[in-house]
């Protein structure tokens, strides 16, 4: 338990002291009442930003303001263009002594020796191996921490193959790593070969319990190995099966050694090749993994045969699943009921696509799920019935919900905040339909990534506009597109992606409705936030592209800085 | 939307070999008789006496999410329920638990303590701590007199009711975010204890954060 004031031994002299030179009543309206402990809890909640803007109020705030700081994150240090440089990282690093998390992009790569130099406790890191990061350093960073490394995560954009036999290397130093994720590409860092090791008989980290996987069929020997040392240790695996380079005889290995990895608690697959295979093998695991608590697939369903197979497998065998996701591409009409997942009564999270203009999944939720604490949907007509039921759900905290017809969002956001008083948070995601050119630019993007070859496909997603519950305020955040793209391959055209995005951004500043800002019609008390695009890449199997990509779009939006500052303007003024 | 594993690295090893024990409809039932346990001992009321000796009642359920009045209950190895029900009002002394700030506390607990528990499968605890409070929590918090909102947060925090102060953190940070040194110490009625020199030369220190001002 934390201690108030007078209680805490060092604060008394201080605390008598202030009595002294104020009143009683000023005293109790000043923070400076709460004692040490208290008061570091509470600004253990402030941003980075907010901590070193606040180190002068005061001595005690100075001495407790960073003590809290557990985890430095890239969000942390790019936030509001704030020009961070190798010094200043730096003094970061030294008044946050108790950082043990750092997620780091490329940009910081330089930084690497300042973090060996500085973070004593750092046991998990997420760095990025490309050009301008030195053999050096990776070496220097992985003797220093390596017996105290217990989560890395390594993001290869580089095709050097001394930097990544050095980081192989610098992992097998890392004896307590308990999470491991590597992005595979090829002639990289084999990660199955790193766990069995080369002859494929080692356990080379006895305390893994989190990994990510690419499987294809030159790693099936080394994945039975896996399979056999890791079973009892093992808690979340996130597999990627690709359909080149893997046969049914791989994916039966694949699946009958994921099932009989009894510790797992969650399972992530990402499955390409022909869904049929992949049915038989799930009830298999549901058998088996009797601690399977959480189970994720993406995966695209052809027809409506296939999803209600896909549902009865899910019913039947895997009852004790409190967490279920899946997304993926569903038949263009689909019929789904929440009745076809009764069996799951422990059910507590739950994302997937619902049948289109139709209530038909949200009708009797509450009978059907009745332990739903989270519901993120996609599609669905949102009617009076459907609105009950979502309200008799005792337990729901979180509704995330894109592309819904029916009411509107501001009636379905204004009645779920009267009918259910625990929810906490409400988001809806929509297209605004009024930027018809804009949406079919974005569509034939979206086209494009789809229709490349095998492997080489991208995906996306793609919101105008994003509500989001806040106070008495409905927040109206203007959202031109999301896209995430993976995994990125070598038939991938860069220019032909940022061309096209380019012409996104131009129709987006040409269109007259902008200056009307047709999303806040509806509204009254709406805040619009400025505009925000947001790129995310996944890059897999052909680096080179992923850097190329993501080079030329960071490119292409600080050229149209100056434009996009001036929507956000309009966007505000039109409010 | 799957929770991270732990970092930490104290966290022991799985132990290998256990046969898997988990029975999920076995579990099921039991977990659903808990909570119906909890409604019930929820009917049962206690009283609550705050520093100015106002006596406050409270469901028994709500009443242990303060983790210091639990352990009070656990001593009294009482095992007839009525009988807690009719006991002298459990003292709180210290003297942040106000009237004022005692009745707010009760109002919280009776909103919360039937909140879905944390599950122990997943670790959410970074998503827990970015989240944005809800709509209720934060017409709660927001309280006009600053001397009441420290009282609640300083009893919330003697009485060991980990989620309320987590709520008072969050408002406090709310309202501190993005202000300067200044007005966050005029807004909290901060005392400057440092010399006009100490401060320049942390505001020095720290240039980078003002850059884009």
């Amino acid at each position: 338990m934390l201690k108030t004031g007078r209680k805490d031994r060092a604060p008394v002299v201080q605390w008598e002291r202030r009595v002294g030179l104020r009143s009683d009543t000023n005293m109790k309206q000043s923070m400076d009442r709460l004692g040490d402990d208290l008061c570091q809890h509470l600004l253990s909640y402030l941003s980075l930003e907010d901590r070193f803007r606040c180190e002068c109020v005061s001595k005690q705030w100075q001495r407790l303001i960073y003590t809290t700081v557990t985890e430095i994150t890239h969000e942390d240090l790019d936030s509001n263009e704030l020009t961070i440089t190798e010094k200043t990282l730096d003094s970061i690093l030294k008044k946050c002594q108790n950082v043990k998390t750092l997620v780091v992009n490329r940009k910081h790569n330089p930084w690497l020796d300042s973090i060996t130099k500085r973070c004593t406790h750092l046991n998990a890191i997420h760095m990025t191996l490309n050009d301008s990061v030195s053999v050096e350093s990776i070496e220097r960073f992985f003797r220093h921490f390596g017996r105290q490394l217990s989560a890395v995560n390594v993001l290869v954009l580089t095709e050097n193959d001394d930097l990544m036999s050095t980081t192989s290397a610098g992992l097998k130093r890392c004896p307590n790593i308990s999470r491991l994720i590597v992005n595979e590409c090829e002639n990289g860092i084999n990660v199955l070969r790193l766990l069995c090791g080369d002859n494929g008989n080692e356990v080379s980290f006895a305390r893994l319990q989190k990994i990510h996987i690419y499987f294809d069929t030159e790693n099936v020997n080394h994945f039975e190995t896996f399979a056999k040392s890791y079973r009892n240790t093992v808690k979340a695996i996130d597999v990627f099966v690709d359909d080149f380079n893997t046969d049914d005889k791989c994916i039966d290995i694949l699946m009958t050694g994921l099932s009989r990895m009894s510790a797992l608690v969650d399972l992530k697959v990402t499955f390409k090749p022909d869904f049929s295979v992949f049915l038989n093998h799930l009830k298999q695991i549901g058998v088996n993994c009797l601690n399977l608590k959480s189970v994720s697939l993406v995966i695209d369903i052809d027809s409506n045969e296939n999803l209600s197979e896909l549902m009865k497998t899910i019913n039947e065998n895997l009852k004790q699943l409190k967490r279920l996701q899946i997304s993926g591409n569903f038949p263009e009409e689909f019929a789904l009921t929440s009745e076809s997942l009764h069996r799951l009564k422990r059910l507590t999270h739950l994302t997937i696509n619902t049948p289109k203009n139709d209530d038909l999944f949200l009708v009797g939720i509450d009978r059907h799920l009745p332990a739903l604490q989270s519901l993120h949907i996609r599609y669905a007509k949102i009617t009076k019935p459907a609105l009950n039921s979502l309200s008799r759900l005792p337990k729901l905290q979180t509704i995330i919900m894109c592309d819904i017809t029916g009411y509107t969002s501001k009636t379905v956001v204004q009645r779920l905040n009267d009918m259910c008083p625990k929810l906490r948070s409400i988001t809806i995601k929509q297209r605004n339909p009024k930027w018809e050119l804009i949406n079919s630019k974005l569509d034939q993007l979206l086209a494009y990534l789809q229709a490349l070859p095998d492997g080489d496909g991208g995906e996306g997603e793609v919101y105008n506009q994003c509500m989001i519950q806040s106070d008495d305020l409905i927040k109206v955040r203007l959202v031109l597109a999301t896209l995430r793209i993976k995994p990125l391959g070598q038939s991938v055209a860069t220019t032909q992606i940022t061309e096209q995005i380019q012409v996104i951004i131009t129709a987006f500043m040409t269109n007259p409705m902008i200056n009307t800002s047709a999303n806040t019609s509806e509204h009254n008390s709406v805040q619009t936030d400025p505009l925000i695009i947001g790129f995310q890449f996944k890059a897999n199997n052909h680096t080179g592209k992923a850097t190329e990509l993501s080079e030329a779009l960071v490119g292409l939006v600080s050229s149209l800085a100056t434009p996009l500052d001036q929507i956000s303007v309009l966007a505000k003024n039109g409010n | 939307m799957n929770g991270e594993y732990s970092l930490d690295t104290t966290e022991g090893m799985a132990a290998s070999g256990d046969p898997p024990t988990n029975n999920a409809v076995d579990d099921y039932d039991a977990e659903e008789a808990l909570e119906r346990q909890r409604e019930e001992e929820n009917k049962i009321k206690i009283k609550l006496k705050s520093f100015e000796g106002g006596v406050y009642e409270c469901g028994l359920t709500a009443a242990k999410m303060s983790v210091m009045v639990a352990n009070m209950l656990d001593a009294l190895q009482e095992t007839d329920l009525t009988k807690i029900a009719t006991r002298e009002p459990i003292p709180l002394q210290n003297d942040a638990v106000t009237n004022k700030a005692l009745e707010k506390i009760v109002e919280w607990v009776d909103h919360h303590w039937d909140d879905p528990p944390i599950d122990p499968d997943f670790d959410d605890e970074k998503e827990r701590r970015n989240e944005e409070l809800s709509h209720w929590d934060k017409q709660f918090i927001d309280i006009a007199d600053q001397g009441e909102l420290f009282d609640i947060i300083a009893a919330a925090n003697f009485m060991d009711i980990k989620g309320l102060v987590e709520v008072g953190a969050k408002h406090i940070c709310n309202k501190i975010k993005g202000k300067s040194c200044t007005e966050v110490r005029e807004m909290l009625k901060i005392h400057n204890d440092f010399t006009p020199e100490e401060e320049a030369a942390i505001h020095k220190e720290n240039e980078w954060i003002y850059a884009k001002d």
